[in-house]
């Protein structure tokens, strides 16, 4: 691995002042668990001068409630997250996604802030330099997304926003969009549905870091779910996950949020599919209605059309409350 | 179990566990010298290319770069193996020797812009780079066995009866394409290796090697006396063949010489990704003829084989013959094997060296067969597989040779029962289970080699039995994961005479201090080492008894020997411990005793195999869900019971991930592996389905140590089939490739419109 300036950071001022200072040159470290990898492939046309070490911020590493709902500090690993019973107990769509994640190992070093951050898992993009070349693609700076006209199994079904095809890898994410959390930096509070962008991962900004992650208290009588298809249950990242929050009065829907992951360069909300349940009795009938109006506006490519069937089965089988 | 014996037959663990397990054993990365320099490598970006110029001096100027060699010293140095050509994403340009690997790597920053290359007609498919007027990937090579080039090798071909009037006669007849992809090895150890030229030209290599016959071959190639090289092979993280030294120990021990220094390299999972003699992929037609009782009448098996863009591939050719000649009955078959080259990694060996892809293919076939006779494959596969005595061989130039034993007879009724076959299989697509999955069951048999050549390979061990009585035991195998030292102790107690636990293993892989022996590999070692083990310490208990005879003044013939002690076999009390007949140089006594003992294989053990799976498919989302696997071994007569067992779960776990995840996918546009080394886009199984204990059959072999037989390969046959044959079972479509992944149990399923990805090569535009 090529060296790096490793420093310690001891406060979120200090890693927010240090990163700006860099002027791009250094990035932030976490659990390192993705960093790691991208650093060691050389995946990237630049390579950090200094990683800033955020392990070392006192405080960081939290899981509160408040009368807003629940607090998880960015540097919280996701370990601490399954074993939570808070979290499992009245966001168990997080729980559930938490748990999901990668090998114990991975869920040890993760953190929170990490996991929303990772780079994507795009074959083209991760390919190790070393090896013949890197790909410099549309989202390193180039001009072409190779996946597009490439082998593209796994990747965005839902278009290009940005021109790049690949998906956000965070389980995570698409559970808080379900749960319609808030993501809380040095310098802003951004909704989840606008943190992450399809072409440069999130909108962080240089200086900017991740401190907490905010989620509202649910709606009384609320149901949470969190399905997610891979072909390695010990480890892989998703081909399709289906996140879901919804209210029934009787067995009326009343309110849903339903996200899907692994599908888009962003996590992304379907508010078809919420629209196809809300004010329906939530049965079979009314979860293949929410299937059929979440994929109508799919749009795969040449290799990865097998993943709408698998995201119409997910949602299909999202469980029903009264299950 | 066997009371028959003190030593064998029991279950025992690896010699080394412990070690193991606590980290304490020694693995090649574990060794280094003081002044070691770190090598890199110079890779080529692209698949198919002469090289025209390369400028090394701005990394030669670097602080801490001691050493830079190119191919065009390699191809002063080694005109054969090199001519100055790339011939895939990643092949070797330059190798750099500096004081630390990050300099290492920056040299390599710098030499590699500075690459030239003439592009050249790339291929990734072998049907294109067969066809006349294509360039050829490696001209001119000439070896003994080879006249011409490694593109076009000479076709096998191996026939017995009349094919044609086979098939005439056969009134049920059944034909398919299959295609395999290359495999990764996926050890988790890369090859490492340290080599050190010193000033008096002895060269010493600490290496991942599973072959001690490398020091040999490359005392060889280094133009050297074979005792002025030195190889030493530490255990290895694993093999399945992937472990040769390749080109890398001649550029490295050259390394070493140029700078006076040890050089240590450690290859990256990339790296073994693109050159560690991945499994070679093919297309396989097979055809079986059958009258109507199911007595084969024909067996057709045409294949044509990619090497990638690695030299060599003639063996893999010639023991494609095994499959159809050895596992089933057949008066007519006609085997031919076509090989060819593409620019895509490198292929070699990998468990199974040429019959595992031959075995897929056809054990489907063979479903397809028992489907068209309307008859269970368990009564199909009793009728048609092959016995004790049947004529069988290996390779195209082998003679047919009398099958020394055989386990299917066993094997079969026992797996029928153990897996609940009768109650579970049923007509394609007809079980439904309660969570909405379909329920399938398959099966499949096998045959593997459990040697490398009649009357061809060898291996040679010495004993040494010192004063206080406690013994070595020198061999030249190493140690690769499968337990093979351990079995070789167990044998050589149980010959001479002692306990295991008086049994210690020499400077194991060392070729200074053992014999010599081929490699271990082609699943020979228990057979061929094993053999050499009881002549060693059969030589030894003979020196041992001349000692004790005037002593007990017994003749030698009647003496026994237990635990240590010679004792008069009709008077056991009239005995001796080996301690007190060697040791005493003031009454004559020798200090030590060394038995030696060599072997060279007789015949052709061959080692059978039954896998019966159970899977359920999700028709929601195309996965494939292995819930059983009963597997059943051919060991002969078991030395290490658990170890076997363990041997062949082992082989069904890799087989569940040739068949279901791991995939080779190349991305044609540039030549590069999307698949590389990492662990996420190559699935390997990291947690296993249900795996019952295997049922072990032992028919004791004639040829082997005690009656035993190596198992080592054999495991990761029979699983792919039997999956296969399940996945049909279940949904009633029949796969002709691997790997099964969901897009195209969906796609089959008609539950998409378009396309999945397919790893069988996209056609080139001729």
């Amino acid at each position: 691995m090529k060296p790096f300036n490793h420093v310690d950071a001891a406060s979120v001022s200090d890693a927010a002042s240090q990163l700006a200072s860099s002027k791009g040159t250094a990035q932030v470290l976490a659990g390192g668990t993705d960093l790691a990898g991208a650093l060691e492939d050389r995946i990237l046309p630049s390579y950090p001068a200094t990683l800033i070490n955020l392990k070392t911020i006192p405080n960081l590493d939290y899981i509160k409630t408040s009368s807003s709902g629940l607090q998880v500090g960015a540097l919280t690993t996701l370990s601490e997250i399954v074993n939570s019973t808070t979290v499992s107990g009245t966001y168990p769509a997080l729980s559930q996604a938490a748990r999901q994640v990668a090998t114990p190992q991975i869920r040890n070093m993760g953190t929170i802030g990490g996991n929303l951050c990772q780079g994507v898992r795009c074959w083209y993009y991760r390919y190790p330099d070393q090896m013949g070349g890197r790909y410099t693609c549309l989202r390193k700076g180039g001009t072409t997304c190779y996946a597009a006209s490439g082998i593209n199994t796994y990747h965005s079904i839902f278009g290009a926003p940005k021109g790049c095809y690949c998906v956000n890898p965070s389980d995570i994410a698409t559970a808080l969009v379900a749960l319609n959390a808030s993501i809380v930096t040095n310098s802003r509070t951004i909704p989840i549905e606008s943190f992450f962008d399809a072409l440069t991962g999130t909108v962080l900004q240089s200086g900017e870091v991740v401190t907490e992650v905010d989620v509202p208290i649910p709606p009384s009588g609320n149901k949470q779910t969190f399905t997610k298809f891979r072909i390695r249950k010990s480890i892989d990242f998703a081909i399709a996950s289906v996140a879901t929050m919804v209210t029934i009065d009787y067995r009326t829907c009343t309110s849903a949020r339903i996200a899907l992951g692994g599908v888009a360069p962003t996590p992304l909300r379907s508010t078809a599919a919420e629209t196809a349940i809300v004010g329906k009795t939530l049965d079979a009938n009314a979860a293949a209605a929410a299937a059929s109006a979440a994929v109508a506006s799919a749009t795969p490519l040449q290799y990865n059309a097998y993943k709408v069937p698998i995201l119409k089965t997910l949602l299909t089988r999202a469980p029903t409350p009264s299950s | 179990m066997s009371t028959q014996y003190n030593v064998i037959g029991k279950p025992t663990p690896q010699l080394q566990s412990l070690d193991i397990v606590t980290g304490q054993e020694s693995y090649s990365n574990d060794f280094n010298l003081p002044g070691q320099l770190y090598a890199k490598f110079v890779r080529s970006s692209q698949p198919h290319a002469n090289i025209t110029g390369i400028d090394t001096s701005a990394a030669a100027a670097l602080p801490g770069v001691r050493g830079i060699m190119t191919y065009n010293d390699w191809k002063t140095l080694f005109p054969s193996l090199v001519d100055g050509r790339v011939r895939l994403i990643g092949d070797d340009v330059a190798v750099i020797a500096a004081d630390t690997v990050e300099i290492a790597e920056q040299a390599v920053e710098l030499i590699s812009p500075t690459v030239k290359y003439q592009p050249l007609q790339t291929y990734f498919d072998v049907q294109d780079s067969l066809k006349s007027g294509a360039v050829i990937i490696w001209p001119g090579k000439q070896t003994a066995t080879l006249q011409g080039n490694w593109d076009f090798l000479p076709a096998v071909h191996r026939a017995k009866g009349d094919i044609n009037a086979g098939f005439a006669s056969a009134s049920v007849t059944v034909s398919q394409t299959f295609y395999v992809p290359p495999q990764f090895h996926d050890s988790v150890e890369p090859r490492s290796i340290l080599v050190n030229w010193d000033q008096n030209n002895q060269v010493t290599m600490w290496a991942s090697f599973q072959s001690l016959g490398g020091g040999v071959s490359l005392a060889r190639s280094l133009g050297l006396p074979i005792n002025k090289v030195r190889c030493i092979c530490p255990r290895l993280g694993a093999g399945f063949g992937g472990k040769g030294p390749g080109n890398w120990g001649n550029y490295l021990a050259y390394l070493s010489k140029n700078t006076g220094r040890p050089v240590k390299f450690v290859a990256t999972m990339d790296e073994e990704n693109v050159q560690a003699l991945r499994m070679n992929a093919r297309y396989i037609d097979t055809k079986v003829g059958t009258a109507s009782d199911g007595t084969l009448a024909a067996i057709q098996c045409n294949t044509l084989l990619d090497n990638g863009a690695n030299t060599g591939g003639l063996t893999r050719a010639q023991n494609s013959v095994t499959g159809p000649f050895s596992t089933y009955e057949c008066p007519n078959i006609d085997v031919t094997v076509n090989s060819g080259l593409t620019n895509s990694v490198v292929r070699g060996a990998y468990r199974g060296y040429g019959n595992t892809k031959q075995q897929v293919a056809l054990g489907t076939t063979m479903d397809r067969v028992a489907e068209k006779l309307n008859m269970n494959p368990m009564d199909f596969y009793t009728k048609v597989v092959v016995k004790t005595g049947d004529l069988v061989c290996k390779r195209d130039t082998d003679p047919l040779a009398p099958l020394s034993s055989c386990g299917f007879q066993t094997q079969i009724p026992n797996l029928r029962a153990a897996s609940g076959w009768d109650t579970k299989w049923h007509a394609p697509g007809a079980n439904t289970l309660p969570n909405g999955n379909k329920h399938g069951i398959g099966m499949a048999c096998r045959m593997h080699w459990a040697a490398m050549m009649p009357n061809g390979s060898y291996s040679a061990a010495s004993v040494m039995v010192e004063s206080d009585g406690s013994v070595r035991l020198f061999t030249g195998a190493a140690d690769i994961g499968g337990g093979q030292t351990t079995c070789l102790a167990m044998i050589a107690a149980e010959t001479l005479g002692v306990s295991l636990a008086s049994v210690r293993l020499g400077d194991r892989g060392d070729t200074a201090t053992n014999p010599y022996h081929d490699s271990v590999s082609s699943s020979r070692t228990t057979y061929v080492a094993g053999n050499a083990v009881i002549n060693a310490a059969n030589d030894a208990k003979q020196q041992l008894f001349a000692l004790a005879a005037p002593v007990l003044k017994v003749p030698v013939s009647d003496l026994g020997i237990k635990n240590g002690v010679i004792y008069a076999i009709d008077n056991s009390s009239n005995s001796a411990p080996i301690s007190s007949l060697i040791g005493n140089a003031s009454v004559g006594q020798p200090c030590d005793i060394i038995g030696r003992g060599s072997y060279v294989e007789q015949g052709m053990p061959f080692s059978s195999g039954v896998v019966v799976a159970e899977v359920e498919v999700d028709t929601g989302t195309g996965e494939v869900i292995v819930d059983n696997i009963w597997g059943a071994t051919d060991s002969g007569f078991t030395l290490n019971p658990g170890m076997t067992e363990l041997q062949e779960q082992g082989g069904q776990i890799q087989g569940v991930g040739y068949v279901l995840t791991e995939a080779y996918i190349l991305d044609t546009n540039t030549g590069k592996c999307l698949t590389m080394g990492n662990p996420i886009d190559n699935r390997v199984v990291t947690i296993a389905p249900q795996i019952n204990k295997p049922y072990v059959a032992q028919p004791i072999d004639p040829l082997g140590p005690y009656g035993a037989k190596g198992i080592g390969e054999a495991g990761l046959m029979g699983t792919p089939a039997a999956i296969i044959n399940a996945i049909y079972n279940a949904i009633g479509v029949r796969f002709t490739e691997m790997p099964i992944t969901p897009d195209k149990v969906l796609l089959a399923l008609g539950a998409y419109q378009g396309s999945a990805y397919s790893e069988v090569p996209p056609k080139q535009v001729t």
